[in-house]
């Protein structure tokens, strides 16, 4: 038998913490080269015609990846969410639920012999993980623990790079920091150190100026909040035009929000040393516009932009992949709140025909209609560079 | 009071079922006509431009019963088999009616989980009525008059099977296959080319074990099973632009009925579907179908 080589899709800079987990086990991992326009066209000319977005990506990362040496996949589907129809949100009734068996389809019939090992879907994911690693629970779980923990730091760190982007002194400072401390972490595989990690003192070095940013909150589809490169960078994009973004949702929290066990849940939010707002929060906010869950995150989109004009955000961007399920249904509600709150919306949906020049047009576009709209309230500001 | 049901979506699936309990309940049901251009108007007027046609149709069906009913019907079903849940989109459309038409809409609801529609429906019914021996028997007959239609969609399967025609099997959403305006009469279009055309909902339920989480799937899957093996020539699969769940289904539909090797077409209709189009594909499916017939 050949030796099992790993691949896994690209999500933002949360593979490294799984790369390195798998790596920790003993497993040979390849990682997908980063997406181009090309892993997109490739994965769009195998996939199905009306499939989002995020699953055309995926499907070009793994062809990428078996160039580069891969034969086996690991993907993660979370089974239990969605399962009950109070709390019936997250990947359960959307299509991403079904992802893990059409891929397998789809690279069967794209001709590649790659082998699939779906987490999620037997009762329990350690017992999975052991299965595939034949290694022990502790010495699984330490790994697990230490994925999280990484997955927060990168997080806090993109966080804190948002931030520091819509006020650095040279444009690219902040990209540069943040590489460097990317770097920094593929290294450090030690869950003490880890935890001792401040992520602001990577951006120490960015020159700042003193202006107050404009705050954008960005609500929408997951993966598209997570990948940049299935937005055309669009928070990079809001950061040069001197807007601070901040997400409503990362892979942490979404982790969090529907756990795979209950048990798991618990030692995560642990581990993580994160609060996130109880199911039943998020469904009173948004009970005025929508009173069920329409799967995904689409009852989060509505009360997250609440939550973001409450917080006295500027404005929210709403992302999604054109056809998006929940976030579709959702659309005409965000419309209404813009309306009814006099707040700034504004929805995009990406598909693999999208060009960064048109998105960032209507970013441009949008930032400028909401620094009107302060300037008329008279609210302190001054463009980036003056 | 009169209740307004939207001839839309669930109302394909269930057509006796809410008509004939909202009536034992002493109430008269207004039903919006069969979709017609003014309808399909305002569902593009209404709908989310990105939402599947029958998404977008449902609310064409509602801006219609708005003045003409004091109530509109649209039952949340999370799922009609155990274990399986419905299309999330369904779900929405009470609360995003009143976002889309800005105003208040006064819906009926009716909550089905795992298949089980007694506890909704009674609930539903004490809700219309003071009367519980009522309601009871309102739901008893309602559950007889669906389960009678479905007995009358099995039987013209198992006559339609003993027919000399060549057969062609249409898969697709009950609300596609069964909205002639919306599929351009596509059922008659075949029956005129002389070929005996069998949709999916007469095929009786076959169980079969699936990893498919959508009810329609899940049970397309198993019909498949049963219907492919009978002497069917060719399976057109019918959907909506950018319906979610087909996007799924589609392909491990496909690559069933290649595996029985049967000529299979995928036909996906929009609002703008042109007539002339959908005419060529069609005669030059029922062609390829003859021909494999005669070789």
């Amino acid at each position: 038998m050949t030796e099992r080589v790993f691949t896994l899709p690209l999500c933002g800079n949360a593979y490294l913490p799984f790369k390195s987990a798998a790596e920790q086990l003993g497993l040979k991992v390849v990682v997908p080269p980063p997406i181009t326009s090309e892993t997109i066209a490739l994965g769009a000319r195998h996939s199905p015609e009306g499939i989002c977005l995020p699953f055309k990506v995926i499907i070009g990362n793994y062809l990428q990846a078996i160039e580069k040496g891969a034969n086996c996949v690991v993907f993660y589907i979370n089974n239990k969410a969605g399962s009950k129809k109070h709390g019936g949100g997250g990947g359960g009734m959307c299509r991403f639920r079904h992802y893990g068996h059409l891929q397998e389809l789809v690279m069967r019939k794209a001709g590649t012999n790659i082998e699939f090992f779906i987490l999620g879907e037997g009762p329990s994911l350690i017992q999975q993980i052991k299965e595939v690693t034949g290694k022990g629970t502790w010495k699984t779980i330490r790994a697990l623990r230490m994925a999280i923990k990484k997955l927060r730091v990168i997080e806090l760190l993109e966080e804190n790079s948002w931030r520091y982007r819509a006020v650095e002194k040279k444009q690219g400072d902040t990209t540069k920091a943040m590489k460097k401390a990317l770097n920094y972490l593929d290294g450090v595989n030690d869950f003490k150190a880890l935890d001792k990690l401040d992520p602001e003192s990577f951006f120490a070095g960015v020159e700042t100026v003193d202006r107050e940013p404009l705050r954008i909150g960005v609500v929408g589809e997951f993966y598209l909040l997570m990948e940049p490169a299935s937005n055309c960078h669009v928070f990079e994009m809001l950061g040069e035009l001197g807007a601070e973004v901040h997400r409503h949702l990362c892979l942490g929290e979404a982790i969090l929000r529907y756990p795979p066990s209950f048990l798991l849940g618990k030692l995560m939010a642990w581990w993580l040393n994160m609060s996130i707002p109880a199911r039943s929060e998020i469904a009173k906010i948004a009970a005025p516009y929508l009173t069920c869950s329409v799967a995904g995150h689409g009852r989060e989109s509505v009360a997250d932009t609440i939550r973001f004009h409450d917080a006295g955000y500027d404005g929210v961007l709403h992302l999604l992949p054109m056809g998006c399920m929940p976030e579709v249904t959702v659309r005409p509600i965000l419309r209404k709140i813009s309306e009814d709150y006099n707040f700034p919306v504004l929805s995009l949906s990406f598909d693999e025909l999208i060009s960064e020049g048109a998105i960032r047009t209507r970013i441009q576009t949008f930032v400028d209609v909401i620094r009107m709209g302060r300037e008329r309230r008279g609210k302190d500001h001054a463009l980036p560079g003056s | 009071m009169k209740i307004g049901i939207p001839r839309s979506l669930f109302y394909y699936k269930h057509p006796r079922l809410w008509v004939t309990f909202f009536h034992e309940l002493g109430h008269e049901v207004v039903l919006s006509p069969l979709t017609n251009r003014k309808l399909m108007e305002a569902a593009v007027r209404y709908g989310e431009d990105e939402s599947c046609l029958a998404v977008k149709l449902v609310f064409g069906h509602i801006w219609y019963l708005l003045d003409r009913c004091d109530r509109i019907f649209a039952p949340a079903y999370y799922g009609l088999q155990p274990g399986r849940y419905s299309c999330p989109k369904f779900l929405g459309v009470p609360d995003i009616s009143k976002s889309v038409f800005d105003r208040d809409i006064q819906f009926l609801r009716c909550e089905v989980e795992d298949g089980e529609f007694e506890p909704g429906m009674m609930h539903l019914g004490r809700q219309l009525t003071n009367d519980a021996s009522k309601a009871q028997q309102a739901l008893a007959l309602a559950l007889e008059a669906q389960g009678a239609y479905k007995h009358e969609l099995h039987t013209k399967y198992q006559q339609q099977l003993n027919s000399d025609k060549p057969k062609i099997l249409i898969v697709g959403h009950h609300y596609v296959i069964h909205d002639s305006y919306a599929n351009l009469n596509l059922l008659a279009k075949l029956e005129e080319r002389s070929m005996e055309v069998i949709t999916i909902d007469t095929v009786p339920p076959a169980p079969r074990d699936s990893f498919l989480q959508w009810d329609f799937a899940y049970e397309t899957m198993g019909q498949l099973q049963e219907v492919l093996a009978r002497d069917i020539v060719g399976v057109i699969v019918l959907s909506n632009f950018n319906c979610g769940v087909d996007a799924i289904t589609v392909p491990f539909v496909e690559d069933e009925v290649e595996r029985h090797d049967i000529p299979c077409m995928h036909l996906i209709l929009d609002e703008h579907t042109g007539e002339a189009g959908l005419i060529t594909r069609v005669d030059t499916f029922v062609d390829t179908v003859k021909m494999r017939i005669r070789a």
